[in-house]
């Protein structure tokens, strides 16, 4: 479970997040809907620290995974525990095999056949296995980009994380490719937490069970998907969500 | 040539004309501006090729009887007599160019990297970046003279390898930690943000994401500036000198003078040979010595240019789909 206390976030003076209280239950998809600039990415960015990058970052509140602050851990071990996918694939420029093994192989020494067992596990559970089977060798650069997104979820999943971020992961991709990642999203979400920033609606409808709703660093409305979309109870996410603006 | 330029321009829309705006004067002015454009730039460059295309072409054809003269290439020079060769110039250029980039490439990695990747965005920063530029733009004669009073004189080197090496290093590495850190900013963003969501450290990052990405660009850099190394005469003058003993490479003694490997020996390049038998040379056939080793330098610059851009390409599909 993340649990997120009124949590405020600046760039600057620029502040992103206004005060977010928010709990993202265990293994459940839990989607961040809202317009660009709400915040939404902002957040999701603070739980796995990589908003440590930016300069003039300045933060209050806290963020726990399973009762861990995450301010208070190493940041690097912290990374290993909350695995994130971009919306850009960004495999190394190395293996297909190589990209899964990267982060097994920093841990500890990876024997050949336990190393093959991840590999084909991960890409067992990121669905991509059949597709590559016979190319593991080859540079996961020279796959498609669904199928490159799908090996960044796999190269994810080899260090087990008990929490998986997705920051619009479907954005650059084709329909085809989105439709077997939101598949993917829902087998993911049995074993571990799912957080999906996403700017689709229809894709929180498909894979959400539970939605939250950012307007202009706050957190508007959270609840079930279903409810959410259905029956809004703050006028904002019912006007977002009929398009009247964002 | 302009694509699509021969297309008939559109009838004015109603609007535009009304406020008296001619379309089509508009786009056969346009249309006429960009192929005006197109014609000068051409000429231009073509001018710049040509030029250069008849120096190498002069100098290839000049030098053309030496070139491929087994003699010429590996025999002893001459101080007073025709027929001699520039064995010892040969292997000195590339002995001092391997040391040049032996002590210089380490020195630059670490440089671009603490550049690129650790140094806070503050003013010591942006100093070390500006006197990085300063320094490569250093006239080569004052990086040889400075050389020739600190190395060879005040710490006694005297006129030797390694006080050319080093000089050369000095103007080799400001160019090298620019090529270098260039290489490490241009790595995607979205490749940094995988390695550092993986929980990698800077250094690992560094070390196994952003350098082998950036290789093919550094690899290409540093092969070029190679090429500037070996041509390099001004900055060698005073600190290798200009003498080539005969070297026997049957000699393993490091002090002896004969001995290839010993860096404290005084040792003339190619380009500084160009330099002296056309400054002070006596020998009957210096116009065609200095022609050839001339030939010689140039197809040893051409051959890094090209060996730069292949290696450059195989490790890019190396990288890209083995």
């Amino acid at each position: 479970m993340i649990s997120v206390e009124n949590f405020k976030l600046w760039y600057g003076d620029f502040q992103a997040l206004k005060g977010i209280t928010l709990e993202v239950p265990k293994n459940q998809v839990t989607a961040f809907i809202g317009p660009s600039g709400c915040g939404k990415s902002t957040l999701l960015r603070a739980m796995n620290r990589m908003c440590d990058f930016v300069g003039g970052v300045r933060h209050e509140g806290s963020i726990a995974i399973d009762g861990r602050d995450v301010f208070a851990s190493d940041p690097n071990e912290l990374r290993v525990a909350v695995g994130m996918v971009f919306q850009h694939p960004n495999p190394f420029p190395l293996s297909i095999r190589d990209n899964i093994l990267y982060g097994p192989r920093r841990m500890r020494r990876i024997s050949k056949a336990e190393g093959d067992e991840i590999v084909e596990c991960s890409l067992r559970d990121a669905g991509l296995f059949d597709e590559v089977k016979d190319k593991l060798d080859q540079s996961g650069l020279g796959i498609s980009g669904g199928q490159q997104q799908r090996l960044c979820i796999a190269r994810a999943l080899a260090v087990d994380p008990q929490v998986l971020l997705m920051d619009e992961p479907t954005s650059a991709l084709d329909p085809i490719s989105t439709g077997l990642v939101e598949e993917l999203m829902l087998s993911l979400a049995r074993e571990r937490t799912v957080v999906v920033v996403t700017h689709n609606m229809q894709q929180a409808t498909r894979v959400a069970d539970r939605t939250a709703f950012f307007y202009l660093g706050e957190l508007v409305e959270e609840g079930p998907t279903k409810r959410l979309f259905s029956d809004p109870r703050e006028q904002r996410t019912q006007e977002y969500l009929t398009g009247r603006f964002g | 040539m302009a694509k699509g330029s021969g297309n008939a321009a559109p009838a004015p829309a109603s609007a535009s004309a009304a406020r008296g705006f001619d379309m089509a004067a508009h786009v056969r002015r346009i249309n006429a501006q960009d192929k005006a454009a197109t014609v000068v730039l051409t000429l231009i460059v073509g001018f710049v090729l040509l030029i250069l295309a008849a120096i190498v072409v002069y100098v290839l054809a000049s030098g053309a009887g030496k070139l491929f003269d087994l003699g010429f290439l590996t025999g002893k020079p001459q101080q007073f007599k025709e027929g001699g060769g520039i064995g010892p110039q040969l292997f000195n250029s590339f002995y001092l160019l391997v040391l040049t980039l032996l002590i210089s490439v380490p020195i630059s990695l670490g440089a671009a990297i603490f550049l690129a990747e650790y140094a806070p965005d503050n003013r010591a920063t942006a100093i070390a970046k500006t006197l990085i530029e300063t320094l490569s733009s250093l006239p080569s004669i004052v990086v040889g003279l400075f050389g020739f009073l600190f190395f060879v004189l005040y710490l006694g080197w005297g006129f030797s390898i390694i006080a050319g090496a080093v000089a050369l290093t000095m103007f080799n590495v400001p160019i090298l930690v620019r090529v270098i850190q260039q290489a490490l900013e241009n790595v995607p963003r979205t490749q940094r943000d995988a390695a550092l969501a993986m929980g990698l450290t800077r250094w690992e990052t560094t070390i196994h994401v952003l350098l082998p990405v950036a290789m093919p660009a550094i690899v290409t850099g540093i092969v070029l500036s190679a090429g500037r190394v070996f041509g390099e005469a001004a900055a060698l003058i005073f600190t290798a000198g200009q003498s080539a003993p005969m070297l026997d490479f049957t000699n393993f003694d490091l002090s002896s003078p004969a001995c290839p490997w010993n860096v404290f020996r005084p040792a003339e390049t190619l380009a500084v040979h160009i330099w002296k038998i056309n400054s002070e040379g006596v020998v009957p056939d210096l116009e065609a010595v200095s022609n050839g080793t001339a030939a010689v330098l140039l197809v040893c610059i051409l051959a890094f240019n090209l060996l730069a851009r292949l290696v450059g390409k195989l490790l890019e599909r190396r990288m890209t789909s083995e």
